[in-house]
């Protein structure tokens, strides 16, 4: 169609549109005069109206959703029903068919039940007997199932269990007897025995023989696990036995639900072993490539110790890599990766962990691997094959398994790039989404409960029995005996309707109840899915105001699930777990975050209040522990965050204990045991501005401990930075506390070099790279910054701020949105203005110290009451004002300080040793400058007020050699501007009190913090004491 | 994160579909079996309206965020065309036996469109006018309403509406008369 009717077909349309219909006719007449094509396209667009208008009013998703529905509604009417129960015929334990007696109902199927029954004649033994179940006795579903039975008889394999018998009922039931099959599933037998990787190799190999049995007899398994293939021991050898063949084929139909009411767990354990082209529901042409794939899953579990995949225990983010790449991870790989898992996996197969790795690299990672392609032309054919190349590993000949060649290798890492996480919000909508209808199915089931309840009642009611009769009796027409039959039953009817309604009450309990766990389940699923996103999300950049949308959808879904039935303690503890995440999603300090931290703490109280009843009943229970502690860690940080920092020491040290305790009963788990190191670290950090020593007793403590983790974890890469920040903490710690400079640079420089690292192998990761560039900013400052004790060497000095600044700058330029990422730069160009003496120049240094300052002035203004944000803004100032008198420009410098002075106010009285220092350096500046200018009055009452502050600090903490020099600088100070004023006797005794303060120092690194002033004061004691007046100047 | 991930790309949903697809099966399945008529279109609107408010992320970069949108709408069609493709094959004989039963709920309402008719019509409205296609594309598989459509297309609300309008009834008129001169 041409582009220019078209246009007019819609003009003319709409236009019309709007008028009314008697008017529609002339209009268009007139419109379209000679163009008939133009008038009839229009006119018979119009011609839809009302049906157009609901036309696709529901979305495709319904619409699809409502196709399958039907199908469902009819495959169950058809297989399903309930209504049509026989009535006359109970089924229940205790029942006798033949010569078997029913014992105990083992499982449920898609067509049957299976009993555990216990035949009498000829022998006396257990046996399985699988049964149609109630309702189905359509000829069609009786063929099929004759044929499964004919099926399984023609096996006879000792890894499978045996068909014995088959029957019918005498209300023409049909069934059939297989060997009971007791025992455990291979997995966990294997594991229980510590089997060695050869004894579990060789078991398996009996398995494949097995299954290779039935594909000969054209039979495919469809649902191989580790809970279909049972484990007995028979004079002390281990017996596979594989049950439940031809389960899944006689119920060909993908429709059968019957996994409805199974553990969320099981179901999606059942999708780790399923073929990739079972799982898409396409579902044609199974063949046995099917079976040796789950093969492969049982034969990876066996090895590793777990799925590839397991949806239950894996972040999203590990989904995704899935989906993303087509390879599962080498059984190898995965057990060296599988933190702390790896110990117990290694130790149920005999070995070290070590030792497995080796053993399972190279032919027995390729056996895995090529059992579980995605493209089964690439698998083994047969299950046959599977154990051939399992033999050959055994012997120690060659495997046929091949690394995929070159060619495929290539198309394959194409594919493997393309696949983004606009894809995975997709699949995390429908793993919500799925949570979500569970969770209403649980609703239900309550209701369900409820009205089988209610049955109980109406069983009694005649009535409803004969309706049931006439209904029954028309379906079925052809028995004519049953009908006949059915006059004597409806005596009984009243009994066996009550009855069966007990059983249903009864099952409807049961199924609460694990509906009530799949809940929990689901809980893990959604947070895992939900916040994994967020973590993965987390680490790149570009993606702070993205979270605060999934932050208010995360919030409403907990609220609903929480208000969805009353919490089990598993609920508990996964929904404060739920809680603790999204309040780390508002106000993370470590790592990117929404700032919102009044948010924060809201959704942490939430935890807290969710958690705290669980807490107090079972407080040594690890995982409740660990909960506690990571809660109460971010309250610590919280209050930290609000200034209230003995309240966030307070937290933390009630909490050390039971850190400590909580890595004693969790060892081999990372999160648990680095809890306490962390706990140290922060520790140190708050208690470093108050008292160095302290501080530092507290980092070394945490060092100490942390290396021993990254030692036993090497393949934590959290455990690296964190002994990266552990470091920086002891040796800023030692640098200002001990006064041992040199070993305090080692510390940096390793806890820099363990940062350059971790950024190496993760360039996007901004929280690593925010810690390197903090880490790079203090090593500036013990390098070369008057304001620490420092080392004396502006130039390294100067190429460490440097690179902080660099790396700030990528920060900002990768999230300008992020207001850490700013407040990082302003603080790294501060420090590479402060480098004394400057490298830079006065001029350039005072740009970057301009340029500093308003980056970290927004942070000030927004956390008014953090000293931290406030000490860094004032040292900025501190500096801008020294640089800006070395240039001559004093009204300036003059109105810099008194900025400075007047941010740091409030923490006059409260603030930490950290603030109170830099406000003691400011006044003692100011002052001085003010004297100079000949303003004595202010100068005097400026420099008596640090000297006052000094003194403070001083009692405070009378060890701390630190404060001492302080001390002495103020009066220093004060001796200077009280010469200046011409008041010798004083400046005397100022310059006395001040000498006198330095010689009892012993820490002598205190003295190179701004060492100009102790010479100048020495200068001036000199010249006082010769008895002269006046003073050159500074 | 989302600079990372090309548009239209073929390889990357061939590889999905699948799995989502598995994965909406199932799911939708599970609830089916249970399930009659009143309470089926609360779940999926359900699922809708999660899926909108997860990946409504108001600040994200315009041009990234229009892609996404597009793609998964896409990604959507493409599924649901799919399995009611596959459907109409067993329904025609490949395996699925009715038996018709007066107890069965018809649960698909009078206006269901079929879905593999629509999508070749949507094919056709797409030659002759792509925005119109994009437009139903987004509302009905992808589930948008008139105002993120509109944000997604970088056109009006009233465009939209407008748009949404007109490809409605084309394409019903080519469902129900086969053409403007159809019967």
């Amino acid at each position: 169609m041409e582009p220019e009717l078209w246009r007019r077909i819609e003009e003319l349309y709409h236009l019309a549109l709007e008028l009314d219909d008697s008017r529609r006719a002339s209009f268009l007449a007139q419109e379209c005069k000679d163009n008939e094509t133009l008038r009839n396209e229009v006119e018979s667009l119009l011609a839809l109206d009302e049906r157009a208008e609901r036309f696709m009013d529901s979305p495709a998703l319904e619409v699809a959703a409502r196709l399958i529905g039907n199908e469902l509604a009819n495959a169950e009417a058809q297989e399903n029903s309930t209504e049509f129960m026989p009535i006359g015929e109970t089924i229940a334990a205790g029942s006798t068919i033949g010569p078997y007696r029913l014992l105990h109902l083992i499982g449920e199927g898609g067509m049957g039940q299976v009993w555990l029954a216990e035949q009498r004649e000829p022998v006396r033994r257990r046996v399985a007997l699988k049964l149609i179940k109630v309702g189905m006795d359509t000829r069609e579903v009786v063929a099929r199932f004759q044929s499964e039975r004919q099926a399984l008889a023609l096996m006879d394999h000792p890894a499978i269990a045996k068909v014995l018998d088959a029957g019918s009922t005498p209300q023409g039931r049909p069934y059939f007897v297989m060997e009971y099959a007791p025992g455990e599933p291979i997995t966990a037998y294997c594991d229980r025995r510590k089997l060695s990787l050869h004894q579990r190799l060789e078991l398996f190999i009996q398995v494949c023989e097995g299954v290779e049995h039935a594909h000969q007899k054209a039979i495919i398994h469809r649902d191989l696990k580790p809970s279909n293939i049972l484990v007995t021991e028979s004079g002390g050898k281990p017996m596979p036995r594989i049950i439940d063949f031809g389960v899944a084929k006689a119920t060909s139909q993908q429709l059968a639900p019957d996994t409805v009411f199974t553990r969320i767990g099981s179901i999606v354990g059942t999708l780790g072993y399923m073929s990739p082209e079972q799982a898409d529901s396409s579902g044609q042409d199974i063949d046995t490539r099917s079976d040796v794939y789950s093969l492969g899953a049982v034969l990876y579990e066996l090895l590793a110790g777990s799925l590839p995949l397991d949806f239950r225990k894996l972040a999203y983010d590990e989904i995704l890599r899935r989906m993303r790449e087509e390879d599962p991870p080498r059984p190898s790989t995965k057990v060296g990766t599988a933190a702390g898992v790896s110990a117990i996996t290694a130790q149920n197969r005999g070995v070290a962990a070590a030792v497995l790795v080796r053993q399972l690299r190279g032919d027995a990672d390729a056996i895995a691997l090529k059992a579980l392609e995605r493209d089964r032309k690439r698998r083994y054919s047969t299950a046959s094959d599977l154990a051939a190349d399992i033999q050959r590993f055994l012997r120690s000949e060659p495997v046929t398994a091949h690394p995929a060649s070159a060619v495929y290798r290539a198309r394959k890492y194409i594919r493997r790039h393309q696949l983004g996480v606009a894809m995975a919000a997709v699949g995390v909508l429908l793993l919500i989404g799925f949570a979500i209808l569970e969770s209403i199915e649980l609703r239900r089931l309550f209701v369900e409960t409820r009205r089988a309840t209610a049955a109980l009642n109406v069983a009694e009611d005649q009535r409803l029995v004969a309706n049931r009769e006439s209904a029954r009796a028309k379906t079925e027409a052809r028995r004519a005996e049953d009908a006949l039959a059915s006059e004597g039953r409806q005596r009984g009817i009243a009994e066996q309707q009550k009855t069966i309604a007990e059983q249903q009450r009864d099952l409807a309990r049961n199924q609460t109840a694990l509906a009530e766990e799949r809940l929990a389940d689901i809980l893990q699923l959604a947070q895992n899915s939900l916040f994994s996103v967020h973590d993965s999300v987390a680490k790149l950049p570009g993606s702070m105001s993205a979270r605060q949308q999934i932050v208010k959808t995360a919030l409403k879904f907990l609220e609903r699930l929480e208000t969805e039935s009353g919490l089990t303690d598993e609920m508990r503890l996964t929904l404060a777990g739920a809680y603790f995440k999204v309040s780390q999603l508002q106000g993370n300090k470590r790592g990117p975050s929404l700032e919102d931290f009044a948010g924060a703490e809201v959704s942490l109280n939430k935890a807290k209040e969710v958690l705290l009843p669980l807490y107090q009943r079972k407080n040594s229970d690890p995982a409740v522990m660990l909960r506690w502690v990571e809660i109460q860690h971010m309250f610590a940080e919280l209050a930290q965050q609000a200034g209230r920092d003995q309240d966030s020491i307070n937290i933390y040290m009630e909490l050390l204990p039971v850190a400590h305790r909580l890595a004693q009963s969790l060892r081999g788990n990372f999160e648990a045991e680095s809890q306490e190191p962390d706990i140290e670290g922060d520790l140190a950090q708050q208690t470093l501005r108050d008292s160095r020593l302290t501080g530092l007793e507290h980092a070394e403590s945490g060092v100490a401990m942390m290396r021993d983790l990254v030692a036993r974890y090497p393949n934590e890469r959290e455990a690296k930075q964190n002994l990266g920040s552990l470091l920086a903490a002891e040796a800023g710690a030692r640098a200002q506390g001990s006064g041992e400079l040199e070993k305090a640079s080692e510390e940096f420089k390793e806890s820099i070099e363990i940062r350059e690292e971790l950024l190496r192998e993760n360039p996007q990761d901004t929280v690593g790279r925010r810690n390197l560039v903090v880490a790079c900013g203090n090593y500036a400052g013990h390098l070369g910054i008057p304001y620490f004790a420092n080392l004396g060497r502006p130039a390294e000095a100067q190429s460490y701020a440097d690179r902080a600044v660099t790396l700030a700058r990528e920060e900002v330029k990768a999230d300008p949105l992020d207001a850490n990422a700013r407040y990082d730069l302003g603080v790294a160009l501060g420090r590479s203005g402060m480098v004394e003496p400057t490298p830079l120049g006065d001029n350039e240094a005072l740009a970057r110290l301009e340029e500093a300052e308003n980056l970290t002035e927004p942070a000030v203004k927004a956390n008014p009451k953090s000293a931290g944000d406030a000490f860094q803004l004032g040292l900025i100032r501190e500096f801008k004002g020294r640089r800006l008198l070395g240039l001559g420009r004093t009204e300036e410098a003059i109105a810099t300080y008194r900025d400075a002075l007047g941010l740091l106010a409030p923490f006059v009285e409260k603030g930490g040793a950290g603030t109170v220092s830099i406000i003691v350096i400011l006044r003692s500046d100011l002052a001085r400058v003010l004297a100079q200018a000949g303003d004595y009055p202010a100068a005097k009452e400026l420099a008596n007020e640090a000297v006052a502050g000094a003194e403070k600090r001083r009692m405070a903490s009378p060890q701390e050699d630190a404060a001492a020099g302080a001390l002495a600088r103020a009066y220093a100070v004060l001796g200077f501007v009280e010469d200046l004023a011409g008041d010798a006797t004083p400046a005397k005794e100022s310059a006395q009190k001040a000498e006198h303060i330095w010689q009892q120092i012993q820490n002598r690194s205190v003295l190179t913090v701004f060492p100009s002033v102790k010479a100048e004061n020495e200068k001036l004691l000199a010249q006082l004491t010769v008895g002269q007046a006046g003073t050159t100047p500074p | 994160m989302l600079k990372a991930w090309k548009a239209g790309d073929e390889e990357a949903l061939a590889q999905l579909t699948p799995l989502v697809y598995g994965e909406l099966h199932r799911a939708a399945r599970r609830y089916m079996a249970r399930e009659r008529a009143g309470h089926l279109l609360q779940a999926t609107a359900l699922v809708n309206e999660v899926y909108v408010r997860l990946v409504d992320c108001a600040q994200i970069d315009w041009q990234d965020r229009a892609h996404f949108f597009a793609v998964s709408a896409q990604l959507m069609r493409r599924i649901l065309v799919d399995f009611a493709r596959e459907r109409e094959v067993r329904k025609r004989g490949g395996g699925v036996r009715h038996i018709s039963l007066d107890e069965a709920p018809t649960l698909c309402k009078e206006s269901d469109p079929d879905l593999v008719a629509l999508d070749d019509a949507l094919t056709a409205l797409a030659v002759i006018d792509e925005r119109k296609s994009k437009t139903v594309e987004l509302r009905f598989f992808g589930g948008l309403d008139i105002d993120e459509t509109a944000a997604v297309l970088k056109v009006s609300a009233k465009t939209v509406t407008r748009d949404w309008t007109l490809a409605k009834a084309w394409l019903l008129r080519e469902l129900a008369c086969g053409g403007p001169h159809g019967t």
